[in-house]
């Protein structure tokens, strides 16, 4: 009885480590942008991108640009939150 | 008048009528067009009837059959990769050795992929898949003490940067069918198995993949269809319709190449109708062989 | 071009649902003839690769002066046969006394589905509106080729034309992309419920 408690333990770990492996895995990407959104564009080109914040070359111009530059995300970005305050607040 | 389209009769063909009208004007006339124009010849102005010229000339185009060996080797692997994966992850999560809150992470984490444009997701995989020692994929085979790899340029390493692209899209997505298949399993057909003595693997076997067979044909029929169809993300990773050597174009790459960007209509369109009957011929063979028709006989 | 994606998104939603609610209902709630013939139609659709009718539609909306217009990006998706056939299944399984109830009141048969069809509707509503408002929201093929003029592009083109051979805006595109990441993560982990409902409808039938 005991052997059969513990194998049950030992399948619930590796189940639980499978889908954490998996589950970062397919999260990285995304890490992997947000990243990239510190770093020039031209770097990323040549270089690639990867997962570790280069702190020397890391800065903000990139989103400085997207909201001064393209004024459209700011209509939109509000956009999208008042359509989802209507939907949050009709009662479904 | 306003009495009839207010009767009873009437009603049903008012209702339905929005759709005939859309799918008369936007996909028959469409259908038959495309039909029409795969038999000509078409110059601005000027339309030549030229029989099946257009088809034989289709397959002794050797550019032609490399998207189609591209198209029937992309849709092979995603069939292999896209189905017995996610069926496993859908058993996984719908297992309670597991406890809840963990399991909603995980399925979260695995379906965002899928609300990502293709515009998005092919930027940061060409990205990741770059040529030099930095970019991520390199430095992850690096640590198996492997050199550095061009992805992109080479046509097996391509197509493992086009197919991972697709797991990472759609591994959450077919996670989601069959858990939605695993969750309709009445719970009773399992506790019946288990007083007559049933192991856990002549449960999964007798109970739980004969109850699945409609979701997995379901799965497999889109995968056929989207397997075949695949344009967006090869247009994406390649940033465009041209490849190296053509190693990413794809059925629908060279309908695209031959209508929009060289304007020869009646060749493109004789690419489509082939695609057609090959998207057709497949899935009807398909549920012919898994059975579906012949349940819709019974009903 | 933000504004257009949104702008698109929300007219596409709801277009695609009022009408595929209506014939839906159509559908659900009469028999008439040639009803199963309309319905394999449905079903058929559902299994054409849009790709294949893609040069053809090209050139019928040039020929109808609709290119490069929201028209032309929105018309061939209004009555949606996945959306059609979601709606269709969830009626079926409604009481029929409602329509009976409603036609002693008096109320007209298109009076029966506004007004007490539809309210019962809400929750496909809602798995409806997002899968269909995620699948506008990233649309791509389609609108790259109908929309011409930079200032109609929705944010996926718009993103696509900072790469091209002769100069690469990848400053813009990367902060580009994630941002547009952002509102439907947000919406979908407001209602993952609906999301996963929405996606797997297809499938549920088999």
């Amino acid at each position: 009885m005991k052997t059969k408690k513990s194998g049950k333990l030992a399948v619930k770990i590796l189940m639980i480590v499978l889908m954490a492996v998996i589950g970062l895995m397919i999260l990285l990407p995304f890490w992997a942008i947000f990243v990239g959104t510190f770093q020039e564009g031209n770097m990323l080109v040549r270089y690639g991108l990867n997962l570790s914040i280069n702190l020397s070359e890391a800065n903000l111009d990139n989103w400085v640009m997207l909201f001064t530059d393209s004024g459209d995300y700011f209509t939109w970005f509000s956009t999208v939150c008042s359509l989802l305050c209507c939907r949050l607040w009709e009662p479904c | 008048m306003k009495k009839f389209l207010y009767s009873r009769k009437a009603a049903p063909y008012v209702f339905i009528l929005p759709f005939v009208v859309t799918f008369a004007v936007f996909w028959l006339v469409p259908l038959i067009k495309s039909g029409i124009m795969s038999t000509q010849k078409i110059l601005p102005g000027q339309e030549t009837f030229i029989g099946i010229d257009n088809f034989t000339r289709l397959f002794s185009d050797r550019i032609f059959l490399i998207a189609v060996g591209n198209s029937f080797k992309y849709m092979i692997f995603t069939l292999i990769l896209l189905i017995p994966i996610p069926m496993i992850l859908a058993c996984l999560v719908n297992s309670k050795l597991v406890r809840g809150r963990f399991k909603n992470i995980f399925k979260a984490s695995l379906f965002i992929p899928a609300l990502t444009s293709v515009v998005v997701a092919g930027t940061i995989f060409r990205l990741m898949f770059g040529e030099m020692d930095t970019a991520l994929m390199n430095q992850f085979i690096g640590l198996f003490g492997m050199e550095p790899v061009k992805w992109l340029k080479g046509a097996a390493t391509g197509f493992v940067a086009l197919l991972t692209l697709a797991c990472w899209r759609w591994w959450g997505v077919n996670m989601m069918y069959f858990l939605s298949g695993l969750q309709s399993i009445p719970e009773d057909y399992y506790e019946a198995a288990s007083i007559d003595g049933a192991t856990t693997w002549q449960k999964f076997i007798k109970i739980t993949v004969p109850q699945l067979k409609p979701t997995f044909v379901y799965v497999l029929t889109i995968s056929i269809y989207g397997g075949l169809a695949m344009f967006n993300e090869s247009y994406m990773l390649y940033q465009g319709n041209n490849s190296p050597n053509n190693i990413g174009l794809t059925i629908v790459g060279y309908l695209y190449r031959q209508g929009i960007e060289k304007n020869d209509m009646g060749y493109a369109s004789a690419v489509g109708v082939v695609l057609l009957v090959i998207v057709l011929a497949i899935n009807i063979t398909q549920l012919v062989a898994t059975g579906t028709f012949k349940k819709e006989d019974d009903k | 071009m933000v504004f257009n994606s949104v702008f698109l998104t929300v007219l596409q939603v709801v277009g695609t649902l009022l009408i595929s609610a209506f014939v839906a209902y159509g559908f659900a709630a009469y028999e008439f003839r040639f009803k199963n013939f309309f319905f394999v139609i449905v079903l058929l659709i559902m299994s054409v690769p849009f790709e294949m009718l893609m040069l053809p539609l090209y050139v019928q909306i040039n020929d109808m002066g609709l290119s490069d217009s929201y028209a032309a990006v929105l018309l061939p998706f209004l009555a949606n046969a996945m959306t059609i056939f979601f709606f269709r299944q969830y009626l079926v399984g409604m009481p029929k006394e409602i329509i009976e109830a409603g036609r002693i009141d008096g109320a007209t048969e298109y009076g029966i589905f506004f007004k007490l069809i539809m309210p019962i509707m809400k929750p496909s509503f809602a798995a409806m509106a997002i899968l269909n408002g995620m699948n506008s929201w990233n649309n791509f093929l389609w609108p790259l080729l109908v929309l011409r003029s930079s200032d109609k592009y929705t944010l996926p083109i718009g993103l696509n034309t900072l790469v091209t051979p002769y100069g690469n805006n990848y400053d813009l595109l990367i902060v580009g992309s994630f941002f547009s990441v952002l509102p439907i993560l947000v919406l979908f982990l407001c209602f993952q419920k609906y999301f996963i409902e929405g996606m797997t409808a297809g499938a549920v039938k088999g």
